[in-house]
């Protein structure tokens, strides 16, 4: 018997699992809203904001930028971030030239990377991004903070531009505010829709800094 | 009747308790050293996590320098883990992130155990200190992502349990009950794990 209780105490060590992990089935199944901004930036100091009408997909296949335009997925998560800057005090212009901050909208339809970045997010990457030439003559992106998270499938990640330099081929565009709504896509279009428009509002709901001056 | 009956049993009881007590300690497998392997049901306190569970072993051996002392080697392991509802986490200044998740806490701590043991016989009451490292891996799991950061830190647990050998085959069974304290920090998700302390009990076989 004595010899039997080194061999006991090892084998109750070796066929016990160390780490009990906790049952994610009990996760609600509603998306995960992300905020992050430049605490540099003075979001009082802006007053009007300028949004494509237009919502850029990110996937895998295309050979070429694909938008939506006037669906009504695209009017609807346009038309929340619309709300949601509105609400903040800032007032939408149809003029990009002379618009304060910009807002551009990408929606991630059937790509899935696990991918941690510092300062250049992956989208960064992505050919089709929006052209920062679109925005006017600038020479490439700027984010002041980190960005830390990957993104699934049913990603919207929206972002706020500061647009009030000269643009030069010299200066970066310099993105002050970033949004990712993220979550698994739902059979269910209509609701996703409402997922999505629960966290546009969220994403407002959470960045209080946004806020225009009087 | 019934009233007799009772008397009876007590009685029995009162004595088999007296007998083992007086009884010579022959029957454990060695009576130079001291051997349990335990389940561990675990009462943590901090801000982390604070739900009860019984994940977790313990397991224990011990050499007596003399018949009450005793010097010896301690591991024992444990998981808490806790749902925590859907809500704003500031993740610094200027990350915010909006969900629910699962929060996890293991720890593991190892060192040595000094022992004295009260009463020499089949039934061995006894009060320990224990004193080593902890490793604690704090994590959250929230929509298919994960956070952790794991920690070290000084530990320190006093124990009270006893050590029953009925059998003449030198297998006996073990109850303890313990608090521990550790020294281990570490931050996920925007909640803080910051000296742990804990309850509980374990019970278990002795050898």
């Amino acid at each position: 018997m004595k010899r039997l209780v080194p061999l006991l105490f090892a084998g109750a060590l070796l066929t016990t699992a160390c780490e009990k992990y906790p049952d994610t089935d009990d996760l609600d199944n509603d998306y995960l809203v992300y905020t992050n901004y430049d605490d540099d930036t003075d979001f009082k100091t802006f007053t009007t904001f300028y949004v494509p009408d237009s919502v850029l997909i990110i996937d895998n296949s295309s050979n070429k930028p694909k938008f939506l335009y006037g669906t009504p997925a695209s009017d609807i998560i346009i038309a929340n971030y619309v709300s949601g800057m509105e609400q903040a005090g800032y007032v939408r212009t149809t003029d990009k030239e002379t618009a304060d901050l910009g807002l551009q909208i990408s929606y991630i339809e059937d790509t899935y990377r696990f991918r941690y970045f510092n300062n250049n997010p992956w989208w960064y990457g992505y050919p089709w991004y929006w052209s920062f030439g679109y925005w006017g003559n600038w020479g490439g992106w700027y984010w002041p903070y980190n960005i830390t998270y990957a993104y699934t499938t049913g990603s919207v990640l929206a972002e706020l531009v500061d647009l009030r330099d000269t643009p030069s081929t010299s200066k970066t565009l310099r993105v002050v505010w970033t949004n990712y709504i993220t979550g698994l896509l739902n059979s269910s279009g209509s609701l996703n829709t409402t997922y999505v428009q629960k966290s546009i509002e969220q994403a407002f709901s959470q960045s209080p800094y946004l806020k225009a001056g009087k | 009747m019934k009233s007799l009956k009772q008397y009876a049993v007590r009685l029995a009881m009162t004595v088999a308790l007296i007998a083992g007590i007086s009884a010579p300690t022959k029957s454990q497998v060695s009576l130079d050293a001291y051997y349990n392997v335990d389940w561990q049901f675990n009462i943590p306190s901090n801000k982390f996590v604070d739900k009860v569970s019984g994940w977790g072993m313990n397991f224990d051996a011990g050499w007596y320098l003399t018949p009450d002392i005793a010097i010896g080697a301690f591991m024992n392991y444990h998981t808490n883990n806790q749902y925590v509802d859907r809500a704003v986490v500031h993740v610094s200044d200027a990350t915010s992130i909006y969900t629910d998740q699962q929060r996890s806490l293991y720890q593991l701590p190892f060192g040595l155990t000094m022992l004295y043991r009260i009463i020499e016989s089949d039934w061995q009451p006894y009060v320990a200190m224990k004193l080593g490292a902890e490793y604690a891996y704090t994590s959250s799991y929230y929509n298919i992502y994960k956070s952790s950061e794991d920690s070290w830190g000084f530990y320190m647990s006093p124990e009270i349990g006893v050590r029953w050998y009925p059998l003449p085959n030198g297998v006996g069974l073990h109850a303890a009950a313990y608090y521990s304290f550790s020294t281990n920090k570490s931050s996920v998700m925007g909640a803080e794990l910051h000296n742990p302390s804990n309850f509980g009990f374990r019970l278990g076989l002795a050898f």
